[in-house]
């Protein structure tokens, strides 16, 4: 039997570092990634019997970050006062991470829960409510996309360098 | 080239440098919201019921009557509420002077005060996604109450009656100003714009605006302090707090033990039963956690109008200023200023369950001439 102080303890970690990956801001991840364990608290006798928590968590908290970031823009625009998020330090293979918050949305979703949480495809379907070969083709799609932006951006840099340095 | 799988790993274990919230938090946060699901759930059952009981009611009494599509008034406050029109179903939400309808379905939430909110005022959201306190109003929070712009701009229009300003007017947001009460309603989306369209004077704000008798019943008495009075339910114990700096009455001193009596005699620093405690509290009576009563009235303490405040006038003379409650978030607490006969005590008045009897109370409030008890 899952327990909960145990399972969010060992989730909430992986959850809060894919928000920030994709979201950027400190206090937007944090508001996302705890208002989705609170959810979780609430269905935790369904959740708990899920084939991936884990996955599904994380999948109400890039739906809250979502919804978070496209208020914060607004307020932005229209309540100057309010001040800006804290960026806070940037993750690991930030540059990656960056190219996956520019993709898709459907594939953000699934290379956060094919990479970050390991999950099969199958289980990433039943999350998404998708089949099991779009799955497939949306991680194809994405490591695609990811090699374009990638590569382009090396080319970026590679030229950025040219004129510094020339 | 690009290796997904390494770099999903690194992430998954990468420590975001963000302090996790106890689990006990997170548990306790989903257990109220599953409460209030299960409560707005049961309104919801019973407005369902209570519209059946009124369409099967309204086809009896006239076959060719249809039902609208919205309501005027009650429930809410049967004394004393304008009427303002709402969606069948919804709910009345008083905030001080202000009145409100809200659907059945979101749960209420997030009293809130932080960075996001100037000055240390209050903010309330209300909606099914809510953070805790000291958490700015999370996403699907359809209204945040925040203080009110100094100067509002915009257009002006007049809400139920109410002279306000639309601030802001987008596609996700309506921002309307109220400086009267010192509040600004930001109402997001679909649900948030339904909402502002019933923002209206509570029953509070009729009894202090609209002069009118006050009906004090049998069941009441008269109680005076600083050169005024105000009627109170009978039952209620009146307590002079530098007097008896003790909410333990002389029964329960008599039950007690001779060490518990030495703990009670000084027991002032809540006051757990509805009544009037008249006075400044003192060293010994600290009166911490007063707002527990659950409806009273307090005269004589500190006279610190708000800055927002707004003076009313009572049918017997005296000048009610009513502000909001120091205590962030709390709208069921009132403090008021009372001016008149050349003097100013300054009140508190916890609305507790029953509105209406607050509004008798406050609205009962005369000048007396006299500064004895």
């Amino acid at each position: 039997m899952v327990d909960f102080d145990d399972w969010y303890e060992r989730e909430h970690p992986r959850v809060l570092a894919a928000c920030r990956a994709l979201g950027g801001d400190v206090d937007a991840a944090a508001e996302a990634t705890s208002e989705a364990f609170v959810r979780a608290a609430q269905r935790w006798a369904s959740v708990r019997t899920m084939a991936a928590p884990g996955g599904w968590v994380q999948v109400v908290a890039l739906n809250q970050l979502r919804r978070s970031l496209h208020r914060r823009r607004v307020e932005r625009r229209i309540l100057p006062r309010r001040g800006e998020g804290v960026e806070g330090p940037p993750p690991p293979d930030v540059d990656l991470w960056r190219a996956v918050a520019a993709l898709p949305e459907r594939q953000q979703r699934c290379v956060v829960l094919r990479y970050v949480h390991d999950l099969p495809e199958a289980e990433i379907a039943a999350l998404l409510g998708i089949a099991r070969g779009t799955v497939a083709s949306t991680l194809s799609a994405a490591r695609e996309g990811l090699r374009v932006r990638l590569s382009q951006k090396g080319h970026d840099d590679d030229r950025d360098g040219e004129h510094i340095h020339g | 080239m690009v290796d997904l799988e390494a770099a999903g790993e690194r992430l998954a274990t990468w420590d975001a440098g963000v302090v996790l919230p106890p689990a006990g938090d997170i548990r306790r946060r989903g257990g109220r919201r599953r409460k209030r699901r299960v409560a707005a759930r049961t309104a919801g059952t019973l407005a369902v019921l209570a519209c059946v009981a009124a369409g099967a009611w309204a086809l009896g009494s006239s076959r060719s009557s249809v039902a609208p599509p919205t309501q005027v008034g009650p429930p809410g406050n049967p004394v004393h509420t304008p009427a303002v029109a709402h969606p069948v179903g919804w709910t009345e939400q008083e905030f001080g002077l202000l009145s409100y309808w809200i659907p059945p379905s979101p749960g209420q939430c997030s009293l809130g005060a932080g960075p996001g909110f100037p000055g240390g005022y209050k903010a309330m959201s209300f909606g099914a996604n809510c953070n805790g306190l000291g958490f700015s109003p999370s996403p699907g929070t359809p209204i945040v109450i925040k203080q009110a712009a100094q100067r509002p701009q915009g257009r002006r229009i007049v809400l139920n009656t109410l002279a306000a300003w639309e601030s802001h007017h987008g596609p996700d947001i309506v921002v309307y100003d109220l400086p009267r009460f010192g509040v600004r309603f930001e109402l997001w989306g679909r649900v948030g714009a339904e909402v502002g369209r019933t923002i209206g004077p509570s029953g509070l704000d009729a009894v202090l605006t609209t002069p009118q008798p006050v009906a004090v019943p049998g069941g009441w008495k008269t109680v005076s302090w600083g050169g005024f009075s105000a009627s109170v339910p009978r039952s209620w114990a009146v307590t002079t707090v530098h007097r008896r700096p003790s909410n333990v009455t002389p029964r329960e001193l008599a039950k007690a033990s001779a060490e518990d009596r030495r703990i009670m005699e000084h027991q002032c620093d809540l006051f757990p039963r509805a009544g009037v405690y008249r006075g400044a509290p003192t060293w010994t009576c600290q009166a911490l956690g007063y707002a527990e009563v659950a409806g009273g009235l307090w005269l004589g303490k500190d006279v610190n109008p708000g800055p927002r405040a707004t003076p009313f006038s009572t049918s017997s003379g005296a000048t009610v200023v009513a502000r909001w409650s120091p205590y962030v978030g709390d709208p069921s607490l009132m403090g008021f200023t009372v001016h008149g006969g050349g003097r100013t005590i300054e009140g508190t008045l916890l609305i507790g369950p029953d509105p209406v009897l607050a509004e008798e109370i406050l609205s009962s409030i005369r000048v007396t001439g006299s500064t004895g008890s």
